[in-house]
């Protein structure tokens, strides 16, 4: 295909906001097929390197290939093809508020207006089931506890069917139980649908435990990237200061053994 | 010397940012005029986001606007009827009255009143949208926003704001056909014959071509303040302000303008 399995290939992108210089020439290349985590302190850019990725934000210089097509900086008919291949799980769910949950789940699907109301409420069904939430399409959002939603927003971004799915914080502040349950049903997409995923995180435990890379970011710069063997025995003192709290709880648990 | 050019500076550096973002606004929102009135070629499409849009400015803003109008009726026959009194021109009540309403108390009253109950909720609601990361939402899942939020908002608007002014100059009238017969003893028959007597039908189609384009203004301001508001919740509440208030300075230049020339 000549994309030589590269996704995501971000190169030299900086971003102000007025005189806040967040990204300061990032370069990142995200292999198709495989589970990528971003980690970093917050304020650290995650989100707007995120949002880089699918157009939602344009990078002040640098750019940014996507299957190696360079992402349009204005809103065009290619942008849009390009978002096609994508869908994103937002930090806070963002779930419409004024829907009900099938209807968000169905949204993307219904405005596009290319399958039938039958066809979609199928998928709606299949969605929810794949996320533990059978039978749930008319409670509203609001009703709903941060774990609900953020797997209604889950199920939302799969019911586009995207090739790439990118995740912001996925499992922060929720419960350990249900942070476990995103991290495999993450997992899972990577294994058995093939889907590229992206996670922004600063929960390790679930970078560790579903990445295939990990990269920090600190400074607006990519400081490390490697596999979560590498990333661990890093000597680069950013990274070991910020994964010191995780390795210390990890080798108490290991002590006790 | 130098102290002097930096109070200078002080001074008119923050006034031309000001004035570039003034602009850049006007500008944006021109462009956002722009879009909504090209995607209204697929308003059939979308008539499930823009009928209940319609039906929502004309459910919230009925009860304030007959309550309005029928006291402004009330005060206006009220005023102008006691001047009348004097010249013994009571039975002109009917053409003054409806006239006023027709012309500018009709569409004025009710671009305050859909700015106070509509714009400010437009804001609200599309500046939590973006807050919260909707806006972004509806973008990745190829939903463009102009047209799933603005185009219907700016629809309804236009028209649902001249079929209220229509509604807000008839309960006016009929207030004012109320007081004229309370208080300065003119039949019923008297006064709706002197409103069609007088009244025109220019006056009324230029009262309502005003609020339509009102309604253009309220919508527009209040979409794009809604959608350029960044940061946390606390900022929607600050947008909210802005768009009123921007949205009532343009009312009224715009009507003032527009009746001059109307005039000349
Ligand atoms: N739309 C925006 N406008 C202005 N500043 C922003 C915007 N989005 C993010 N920032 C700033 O960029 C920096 C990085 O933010 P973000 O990417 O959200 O951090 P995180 O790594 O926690 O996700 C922060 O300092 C934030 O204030
Ligand atoms: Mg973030």
């Amino acid at each position: 295909m000549g994309t030589n399995g590269i996704a995501i290939d971000v190169r030299q992108l900086h971003k102000w906001f007025r005189n806040n210089h967040v990204l300061r020439g990032v370069d990142l290349k995200i292999p198709a097929g495989t589970a990528t985590a971003i980690v970093g302190g917050s304020g650290a850019g995650k989100s707007v390197l995120l949002k880089h990725m699918v157009g939602l934000l344009s990078p002040d210089s640098g750019s940014i290939y996507i299957f190696n097509q360079e992402m349009p900086s204005k809103y065009s008919r290619r942008l849009e093809e390009i978002r096609r291949r994508f869908a994103m799980v937002f930090q806070g769910s963002a779930l419409l508020n004024s829907l009900n949950v099938g209807e968000n789940v169905g949204l993307g699907l219904v405005e596009q207006g290319r399958l039938s109301r039958e066809e979609i409420d199928q998928v709606v069904r299949e969605k929810l089931a794949l996320v533990g939430l059978k039978g749930k399409e008319s409670e509203l959002p609001g009703e709903l506890s941060g774990g609900m939603r953020k797997r209604v927003a889950i199920a939302r971004a799969l019911a586009m069917d995207p090739e790439i799915i990118l995740f912001d914080e996925p499992t922060t502040g929720l419960d350990p139980i249900m942070a476990q349950n995103i991290d495999s049903l993450i997992a899972d997409l990577r294994d058995r649908l093939r889907k590229t995923v992206v996670i922004v995180t600063h929960d390790m435990d679930s970078a560790f435990e579903i990445a295939d890379l990990i990269c920090m970011i600190y400074e607006g710069k990519i400081v490390e990237q490697g596999s979560p063997e590498a990333f661990c025995r890093s000597t680069n003192p950013i990274v070991e200061q910020f994964i010191s709290r995780f390795k210390r709880h990890n080798g108490e648990r290991g002590q006790g053994d | 010397m130098k102290k002097k050019t930096k109070k200078v500076d002080r001074f008119f550096v923050p006034l031309g940012q000001k004035l570039l973002d003034f602009f850049q606004s006007v500008g944006e929102m021109l462009l956002l005029l722009v879009e909504a009135v090209v995607w209204c070629k697929v308003v059939f499409r979308n008539l499930d986001k823009v009928l209940p849009q319609m039906g929502k400015i004309g459910a919230d803003s009925l009860p304030i606007a007959s309550l309005t109008a029928i006291f402004v009726g009330f005060v206006l026959a009220l005023q102008t009827g006691v001047a009348l009194q004097q010249f013994g021109q009571e039975e002109d009540l009917g053409a003054i009255v409806s006239i006023g309403m027709a012309r500018e108390l009709g569409p004025v009253l009710t671009a305050i009143l859909v700015i106070g109950r509509i714009g400010a909720a437009i804001t609200a609601e599309i500046a939590t949208m973006s807050v919260s990361e909707e806006i972004d939402a509806l973008k990745t899942l190829s939903i463009n926003p102009v047209r799933y939020l603005v185009m219907p908002r700016f629809l309804a608007c236009v028209t649902m704001l001249p079929i209220l002014v229509i509604y807000v100059d008839f309960i006016g009238t009929l207030g004012g056909a109320a007081v004229a017969k309370a208080y300065f003893k003119v039949p019923f028959l008297a006064y709706f014959d002197n409103v069609t007597e007088y009244l025109t039908f220019e006056d009324m189609a230029k009262g309502l071509v005003k609020s339509a384009v009102f309604g253009v203004i309220i919508s527009i301001v209040s979409c794009h303040k809604g959608l350029t508001t960044t940061g946390g919740p606390g900022e929607v509440g600050l947008a909210t302000t802005n768009s009123v208030v921007l949205s009532f300075v343009s009312v009224y230049v715009f009507n003032y303008f527009v009746t001059r020339l109307w005039l000349e």
